[in-house]
């Protein structure tokens, strides 16, 4: 997200916006409110290799505020942190993203995602469900990420 | 007209079906959010008269409905991103939406929904169905560059047996029996590798679906594999991965 600020979330949340101004306009200026918050925090932290861990919650928040808009109660979400720190920028909202990525997401099936800081840790813990699709991901993107690392 | 609306975001279902029913006057039977409570669904209750029908839903894509319960009402695909999918559908001219959907394409696709209604085309749709899901399945990796002392050499993904990983390196065995060292890891790989051939069977080793000649239940309910051109080493399939094996075999 950090370089690629991930496309298909801005779009997703864009479309899910659409449904929402229809139904609930209170909530869909909260909506909007959360997704700047999001965007702010992704381009003030651009150039940043560690952020309060506060600010990184409360980022990570609006960000699980945004995606339980889409997936309503098939997403559960519990963040509890005590204490302070200091972390890389959207480091925890990354394993958010791929927990949400490679799972199941379903009525039957709902998705638990638990941020809780234990000792000197923070630990991001969900349910495994894992999704047999590995969603056929815009395969070109991941390309560029694997060069990226790979340096191919 | 009863229909039925698969969709896997609730917002997004309740948006859809607000909009069809300024249009239309329609029964919603069922709002199924998974391939698997779709096929239960259709399997146990006579066809709807439309089915509206998201593409990317959380355990895969709509189009393997098709391949696990016959389809007999007239579908409408809804979806968000994917240019393939729509060219295909282009092509072979079925319905489908984009999101977020308007109004006027709504009308337009009921239009086109009363005007072909009785004139059954199922082989013209499972044609096309078939034709986007290979453009959308498609895109796995099909060959790899590697070195053979100084030369270059393209390895086709058909030639190669098994994947493994050993001192931090990743090989690739081919069905010759040699070894090509890779610019991947495992955990790429993984996500290169056609799923419904290729199985990452432990930390150590990925393994395609012919590449073994025996499998022998092993201590701890793990199972044992022989692999072609590779006798040296004891290949298992760790333990929490056996239930995920056995499902992918028995596909």
């Amino acid at each position: 997200m950090r370089n690629q600020v991930n496309p298909h979330f801005l779009f997703n949340s864009l479309n899910a916006l659409t449904n929402l101004v229809y139904q609930n306009q209170d909530e869909a200026a909260r909506f909007i409110k959360q997704l700047s918050a999001v965007y702010r925090y992704v381009l003030s932290t651009r150039d940043k290799e560690l952020v309060a861990l506060t600010e990184e919650i409360e980022f990570l928040q609006s960000y699980l505020f945004l995606q339980q808009i889409r997936f309503g109660n098939k997403l559960k979400w519990k963040v509890e942190i005590k204490g302070e720190g200091l972390v890389a920028p959207m480091a925890l909202q990354m394993l958010v993203e791929n927990a949400m990525k490679h799972n199941i997401i379903s009525d039957e099936q709902p998705l638990t995602i638990q941020v809780y800081s234990e000792n000197s840790n923070v630990i991001v813990e969900n349910n495994l469900q894992k999704s047999p699709y590995r969603l056929m991901s815009q395969p070109d993107l991941v390309w560029k990420i694997l060069k990226d690392v790979t340096l191919f | 007209m009863n229909i039925l609306v698969i969709e896997d975001e609730p917002s997004a279902a309740e948006r859809l079906i607000s909009l069809i029913r300024q249009q239309v006057t329609v029964t919603v039977l069922a709002q199924p959010d998974t391939i698997k409570s779709s096929v239960a669904w259709l399997k146990s209750n006579p066809a709807p008269d439309l089915i509206f029908m998201d593409i990317q839903l959380a355990d895969g894509l709509s189009f393997q409905i098709f391949e696990q319960v016959t389809v007999n009402a007239p579908v409408i695909f809804t979806t968000a991103y994917n240019e393939y999918a729509l060219k295909a559908f282009k092509v072979n001219s079925i319905e489908y939406l984009l999101k977020p959907i308007d109004a006027n394409e709504l009308r337009a696709a009921f239009a086109k929904y009363k005007m072909l209604i009785g004139k059954p085309a199922p082989d013209k749709m499972m044609e096309s169905i078939s034709y986007a899901m290979q453009m959308l399945t498609k895109r796995y990796k099909e060959r790899f560059v590697v070195k053979v002392g100084e030369h270059l050499k393209s390895v086709e993904v058909n030639e190669i047996l098994f994947f493994f990983s050993l001192d931090k390196t990743t090989f690739a065995q081919t069905t010759d029996g040699r070894k090509h060292i890779l610019d991947f890891t495992l955990d790429q790989l993984d996500g290169l590798l056609d799923p419904s051939r290729y199985f990452r069977i432990n930390r150590k080793y990925i393994v395609r679906i012919d590449s073994f000649k025996d499998m022998i239940s092993h201590t701890n309910s793990r199972i044992k594999l022989l692999l072609k051109t590779n006798d040296d080493e004891d290949v298992i399939v760790a333990r929490e991965r056996v239930q995920e094996f056995k499902e992918w075999l028995d596909r």
